[in-house]
């Protein structure tokens, strides 16, 4: 009796073991395959980008920024999206919780939190340069949302000084079309774009490793010292 | 005037068309290249040894060591474009070394031991040429 009742629950383990194994195959072959170093190729579907729509506000802010202001000069790494608006490429590892995004730009590295992994949220108070990213799966397409961005001067585009909030939302989409990789992203600050600033881009396969950016912040800072400033001298 | 006009009408023509294809030109307005001379009069060739190479961002640095006008060392500094970019003009971090001849030609900001990079020719003759930025005047043929 005891012998067919351990061979029962053996069997039993066996046959949820099995459907187990079968439900995660099934789960990593519906995942796009994003994974490579991309390089830069063109706008998406070489449709030209519109410009950003600043608000008076943030034109206002841009027009009385003093160009050696810039963190940039002292190797503060620069937000999402203007680290993809810049002439760079960037790496994408895909692991079962997370998407790790590696950029060329400022050696940038960002983690995409998987849903329904468990992953903590961030607190009230857990803002930063990158923001905090949550990931899905949506087909064959991987849709990332990101928040908590600590405020920057350099918001959007790193080669302006529209700033962005604390509330702005930027919202990724990348997808495969045979070698090709493929991204729109949206980004929304009510207080300093007057529309959604929309960086759609696609990129081709790269075969070379990202060159380090090594940025060493006295040499960065070095050229600034030159720049006129636009405010008349301190007595 | 009228010429000035057309000349203004023409960059702003083209600034357009730079803004709407979405040229990497651009790049560097965050890293300002601005007090680098864009006038072609005042492209500066110095010959002398390289004391350094700084494969680096958001800019590489190369400095030379040349004799300056009352025969003293001077050691020029050449700012250029980001390494990722230089790679794909197929520069490498071993492209120079410290003590290789060479002659740098570049864009000065005036009165200064400062330029901003345009060619670097080698004893061999080889030719190291970075990629067009915002540093580089725009009459500029290397």
């Amino acid at each position: 009796m005891k012998t067919a009742l351990v061979v029962v629950l053996a069997a039993g383990l066996l046959l949820v073991s099995t459907r187990l194994t079968a439900q995660s195959v099934a789960l990593s072959s519906a995942i796009p395959n994003l994974a490579g170093i991309w390089h830069r190729k063109g706008p998406l579907n070489g449709k030209p980008n519109a410009p950003m729509a600043p608000t008076n506000r943030a034109l206002g802010y841009e027009k009385a920024f003093d160009n050696p202001l810039s963190p940039t000069y002292d190797c503060v790494q620069i937000p999402i999206p203007a680290v993809m608006n810049d002439d760079y490429d960037f790496q994408i590892t895909q692991q079962p919780d997370r998407v790790i995004i590696r950029y060329e730009k400022m050696d940038v590295v960002r983690t995409i939190w998987l849903e329904g992994h468990g992953h903590s949220k961030p607190g009230a108070y857990d803002y930063t340069i990158e923001g905090h990213s949550i990931g899905r799966y949506d087909g064959a397409r991987l849709v990332v949302e990101t928040t908590k961005f600590t405020p920057d001067s350099r918001g959007f585009n790193s080669n302006r000084f529209i700033p962005a909030t604390a509330m702005k939302k930027v919202t990724e989409t990348y997808w495969r079309e045979g070698d090709v990789l493929k991204m729109q992203t949206v980004s929304v600050d009510p207080l300093v774009l007057k529309e959604p600033f929309r960086w759609d881009y696609e990129y081709s396969v790269r075969k070379e490793e990202l060159t380090p950016y090594d940025c060493d912040p006295e040499d960065s800072r070095f050229g600034a010292q030159f720049h006129k400033s636009i405010y008349p001298p301190d007595k | 005037m009228r010429r000035a006009l057309r000349t203004l009408s023409a960059a702003r023509f083209t600034l357009a068309i730079v803004v709407a294809l979405g040229w990497p030109v651009e790049a560097f307005a965050h890293h300002s290249t601005a007090y680098f001379s864009k006038d072609l009069k005042d492209v500066v060739k110095i010959e002398g040894r390289v004391v350094r190479f700084e494969w680096r961002s958001p800019h590489s640095e190369l400095f030379v060591e040349t004799q300056g006008a009352n025969g003293e060392q001077v050691v020029w500094r050449f700012d250029t474009t980001p390494a990722a970019w230089l790679a794909r003009e197929g520069w490498t971090k071993d492209s120079l070394h410290s003590g290789d001849p060479v002659t740098v030609e570049g864009f000065p900001l005036v009165g200064q031991p400062y330029a901003w990079l345009g060619k670097v020719t080698k004893q061999d003759g080889t030719k190291l040429v970075p990629q067009r930025s915002t540093g580089t005047p725009a009459g500029w043929k290397p």
